[in-house]
């Protein structure tokens, strides 16, 4: 469980820096080259962002998955009762 | 990956969806979280945080720009591909309502790529990897980068057949979809694959089959 919650930290941390640092994503530069191909293109629906920096969510999406697989391989390497 | 929310004209966006749900449902029936053993439901939240984890990051590539890792090689060869679409579903929902990236109206395209096209390539490329009897490693950096490839190769062909290059088409606008995403990734994949092993290295022995043959 300490290393779950190690892991989760040092993961949450690792995309936060790595989303802060990070040069343009794919996923913008796709949006980039709609418009060039199609000037007049409007989304035709989004949704309300949520409040704080992108890569506090990042960070949490991580600590999330990086503290989930800890546990789960701890778990797995002790024995079945 | 991530085709921005509203980035798929309705019609795009609608096929994609009805095509990626029957997928969801298949997958989802697979789970049986009540009946499946304590091993298959450890080896699904291992599966299920490595794809949260490694999609989280954001790796710098070349030319200043970035992308982000697929995760999707783990859950596909532990468990077979068939978890892979609702595991997929579960993080991209995530990601289009807490972060923003993705959406709901491109949830169906995006399930597609990453929940289905590229777990498909890995499960391939493991099933090559049997047959030719080659180590371990070497065959999960292929499944990586092939199921990455295939991720994203995914993603450049669902917005180029949306937004074909008035000039040159569909292949002209493909690609230019393939010029973003095909360059970045190659790095970010090499670079994916050593999560991927370091995790399968640290599996007890009798646990690192290939569930994908």
């Amino acid at each position: 469980m300490r290393r779950a919650i190690a892991v989760a930290a040092g993961c949450g941390l690792l995309a936060y820096v790595l989303s802060v640092f990070a040069g343009t994503g794919t996923d913008e530069q796709a949006i980039d080259t709609v418009a060039a191909l199609r000037a007049s293109y409007q989304p035709w629906y989004s949704i309300p962002a949520m409040p704080g920096p992108e890569a506090f969510w990042f960070a949490i999406q991580a600590a999330l998955g990086g503290g989930v697989l800890t546990f789960a391989l701890d778990r797995l390497r002790r024995k079945p009762s | 990956m991530h085709i921005a929310e509203g980035y798929l004209p309705v019609t795009h966006a609608a096929a994609w969806t009805l095509l990626a749900a029957p997928a969801v449902v298949w997958s989802h029936r697979s789970l049986d979280l009540a009946g499946v053993s304590r091993h298959r439901r450890l080896l699904l939240a291992a599966s299920a945080g490595f794809l949260f984890a490694l999609t989280a990051l954001k790796f710098p590539s070349v030319a200043g720009s970035s992308s982000h890792p697929t995760g999707i090689v783990l859950g596909t060869i532990l468990l077979g591909m068939r978890v892979m679409p609702v595991l997929a579903a579960l993080v991209l929902v995530f990601q289009a309502l807490l972060l923003a990236h993705g959406g709901l109206t491109t949830l169906g395209a995006n399930v597609f790529s990453l929940g289905i096209a590229g777990p498909l390539a890995v499960a391939f490329v493991g099933r090559l990897q049997g047959g030719l009897r080659l180590p371990d490693s070497v065959g999960l950096v292929l499944a990586t980068v092939a199921g990455s490839f295939a991720t994203y190769a995914t993603t450049a062909v669902q917005l180029a057949v949306a937004f074909p290059d008035p000039a040159s088409g569909v292949t002209g606008s493909l690609g230019r979809f393939m010029a973003v995403f095909a360059v970045a990734q190659v790095p970010v994949a090499l670079l994916e694959s050593l999560f991927t092993v370091m995790v399968w290295k640290s599996l007890p022995l009798e646990m690192r089959t290939l569930e994908a043959q």
